[in-house]
């Protein structure tokens, strides 16, 4: 059994289908990547997934370690071991990257428990009761984490994305999913944006965590990034339908060729926009 | 009967203005005076109504003035503070430590304690009515000149019943870098309390200076309503600094009123921010006059209301001088059938040219019941400024909330941190750790508690 099963899965957005049935399975130990031209639904297939209340499923199956995933609230996936990286992270001023992620590693050691107090005093009597983290303790992790990634420590009592520049939100993300340590991860376009270097740093973050705890759905327009992060298989995405796929070198020919020659082999009609 | 029983029997009424006066026989006279001068004042002013602008959005119909005692017993003198128990103990023990703190119980000082180094360099610190007593020439020369009874109706019931409140003066040059925390506890069921809050900053002095309100009525009260009407004048001198912050979480039967005005002469630096958590109506006046060169002065302000409370802010900063700086920020934030109105006004004299100046105020409404209104006004009458304002009224951001539950956190802990961290940008205005801790552990109490009354969305 694979970890994520999704079997002829069509998501609707405003009434207008987007995915127009997909089937994958991506199991730990894997890297799929996933490619295909710009609205052909990449995203939109994430945010499915990850339980975005915009995004309808009007069909099909998805499966999480045997159990329905789509049955599940966004967080309660996310505690499952689901993770998203997203293209365009959204900011929440006045919440700090290591309040937040604190808050998260907590919430899923609680299993999605509400427990009281965030702060001050009562953060630190959580983290003498039960399996609650510290302040202390998880700014140290924090930390770790943060130099791997070649984050400044401040980044920890910034506001979450506030004011980040496109590269420092998706080493953000990275930083997230590294701390969080989830079993699938979905990475989208997270190499867009990032300088060489920092490309670089990413990928030895994600390369860090994939292996037999975890797989990644790798979402990118590029194949540099699948230099250093090498796939099993890249799947090719067009107008919501998975239409072909190919070995750790096909990007590389994507990337000569572009999608006309599969929009003809495979009878898809070009986009207007596109033209 | 004796006479604190008798003040405890009536309302705020003629007959309730007398039997204070008795009670309060023996006071100076010229206090005396200034209370009957202000009852007959008040007596010729008009209720407000909803035809008058500043109180269009404020709903004072249900008022039962003559059901409000004008005055109501403490417990009683304490000489320390392990001689309290019940909820004033847990309020004390809340605060940030402090260097001096006065306790007020219903209309009385009950305890009153200064750091012997600040007693020595001549700082004076002690409950309003033992000070019109033993400061008489300075209470006298500043009362009521600032925050005059003329200002309006309540500030005029104010300054009729007044008893109790807090007294303060810092001598030239001396700093209270710790925080002297003053705080008003509240039990009696029915009361009015009438608290005068009067600082006087000498030249180059600053302060630091927490104030906390609060109540806790019996069950047997319910039904009885409560009424704060209070004064703050706060006086600067050239290069002055204070940083003032005030908590209010009063029960939701009292009606709140509150007129605060500083004066900031030259260089003084003023950071002033109001915390307004309770009330059934909380109904605040704060104001700033800037009136010597290099003043600075950023009123901040936050709001948290809910179930059907109501609040309506006015602050006013008068730029009377050259080269001042000012900054309102308020953000509130309103749920259930809570409403609130904010009226934010700079004034920019003749005199302040190369003046700079900011009016902002945000509001966040979490249910679709909730509603909220903001007047922000400009009046420019100088050369060479800049003065700016905005105003947002906003919910909860979708894409915020999804992004914290996409990494797991629960929906009513994604809200309550998305809704806290929005009053984060003004908590970080006053650069006191211990007093920003006391007020989102405030917020954070007060969300809590709300979050369980309404379980589910
Ligand atoms: N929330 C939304 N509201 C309206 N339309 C949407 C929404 N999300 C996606 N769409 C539409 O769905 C289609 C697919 O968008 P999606 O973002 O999934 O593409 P993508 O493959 O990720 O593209 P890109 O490579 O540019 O990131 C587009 O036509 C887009 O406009
Ligand atoms: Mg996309």
């Amino acid at each position: 059994m694979a970890t994520l099963e999704i079997e002829d899965l069509h998501v609707s957005v405003e009434g207008k289908e987007i995915i127009k049935g997909i089937s994958l399975q991506v199991s730990k130990n894997e890297v799929h990547a996933l490619m295909g031209p710009n609205g052909s639904g990449k995203s939109t297939l994430s945010f499915a997934l990850a339980g975005h209340p915009k995004y309808t499923i009007t069909s099909g199956k998805v499966l999480f370690k045997g159990e329905d995933l789509l049955a599940m609230p966004p967080d309660e996936r996310a505690r499952a071991g689901l993770f998203l990286a997203f293209q365009y992270p959204a900011a929440v001023p006045g919440v700090t990257v290591g309040n937040f992620l604190r808050t998260a590693v907590n919430a899923k050691r609680a299993g999605g428990k509400v427990l009281k107090a965030i702060t001050g005093k009562d953060a630190e009597a959580a983290g003498k009761n039960g399996n609650q983290i510290s302040a202390r303790e998880f700014l140290k992790i924090l930390k770790e984490n943060m130099r791997t990634l070649s984050l400044k420590e401040d980044f920890a009592f910034r506001y979450l994305n506030d004011g980040f520049s496109g590269g420092e939100k998706k080493r953000v993300e990275i930083l997230q999913m590294a701390v969080l340590k989830p079993e699938l991860a979905i990475l989208d376009e997270t190499d867009s944006g990032l300088d060489i270097d920092a490309m670089k740093t990413v990928a030895e973050g994600v390369n860090r965590l994939v292996g037999p705890s975890m797989g990644a759905l790798v979402i990118t327009h590029y194949q540099r990034l699948l230099n250093y992060i090498r796939p099993q298989i890249v799947h090719v995405l067009m107008e919501g339908k998975l239409v072909t796929s190919g070995g750790p070198d096909f990007a590389q020919e994507l990337e000569a060729r572009g999608y006309d020659w599969i929009r003809q082999k495979f009878g898809i009609a070009t986009p207007v926009a596109a033209a | 009967m004796t006479t604190a029983e008798e003040t405890r029997m009536s309302g705020l009424t003629a007959e309730g203005f007398a039997a204070l006066q008795k009670f309060r026989a023996g006071e100076p006279a010229w206090l005396a005076e200034s209370r009957k001068r202000a009852w007959d004042l008040y007596q010729k002013l008009p209720m407000p109504t909803r035809r008058d602008e500043e109180w269009r959005r404020v709903d004072l119909r249900a008022l039962r003035l003559s059901d409000i005692a004008p005055f109501a017993e403490s417990i009683g003198k304490v000489t320390s503070l392990s001689a309290l128990t019940g909820p004033v103990k847990s309020r004390v023990d809340l605060g940030p430590h402090a260097a001096g703190t006065l306790i007020q119980h219903n209309s009385e000082d009950i305890y009153e304690s200064l750091d012997e180094d600040l007693r020595k360099q001549g700082v004076v610190w002690c409950g309003f009515d033992r000070a019109a007593r033993e400061h008489e020439d300075l209470v006298r020369k500043y009362y009521g000149s600032i925050r005059p009874a003329t200002d309006g109706k309540f500030v005029a019931l104010h300054y009729a019943f007044q008893s109790g409140g807090t007294f303060l003066y810092v001598p030239a040059g001396v700093h209270v870098d710790v925080p002297l925390r003053s705080l008003v506890f509240a039990d009696a069921p029915g009361a009015g309390l009438f608290p005068h809050t009067l600082i006087i900053l000498e030249r180059d002095a600053s302060l630091s200076y927490f104030e906390e309100r609060t109540s806790e009525r019996p069950a047997s009260g319910a039904g009885r309503q409560n009424l704060v009407s209070s004064a703050a004048e706060i006086h600067m001198a050239d290069g002055a600094q204070i940083r003032f912050m005030s908590l209010q979480d009063f029960d939701t039967e009292t009606f709140n009123f509150t007129s605060e005005k500083t004066i900031g002469r030259e260089r003084a630096q003023v950071a002033w921010l109001t915390a307004e958590l309770g009330g059934r109506l909380n109904k605040g006046n704060i104001d700033c006059d800037l009136t010597g060169k290099g003043g600075r002065c950023e009123l901040l302000g936050l709001y948290y209301i809910n179930g059907r409370q109501q609040s309506d802010i006015v602050t006013l900063l008068t730029h009377k001088a050259p080269h001042t700086e000012g900054n309102i920020l308020y953000k509130g934030v309103c749920d259930d059938y809570a409403r609130s109105g904010f009226r934010g006004r700079i004034v920019v004299e003749t005199a302040a040219a190369q003046t700079q100046s900011f009016l902002a105020d945000h509001t966040m409404l979490l249910s679709d019941k909730a509603r909220s209104d903001s007047v922000p006004t400009l009046e420019i009458e100088a050369n060479d400024v800049i003065c700016k304002h905005a105003a947002t009224i906003g919910e909860i951001s979708a894409e915020e909330l999804f992004y914290l539950k996409s990494r797991g956190i629960p929906e009513v802990l994604a809200r309550k941190m998305i809704v806290l961290g929005f009053y984060e940008e003004v908590l970080k205005g006053v650069p006191a750790a211990a007093l920003q801790e006391r007020v989102r552990r405030a917020l954070q109490i007060k969300f809590e508690l709300h979050q369980e009354d309404s379980p589910g969305e």
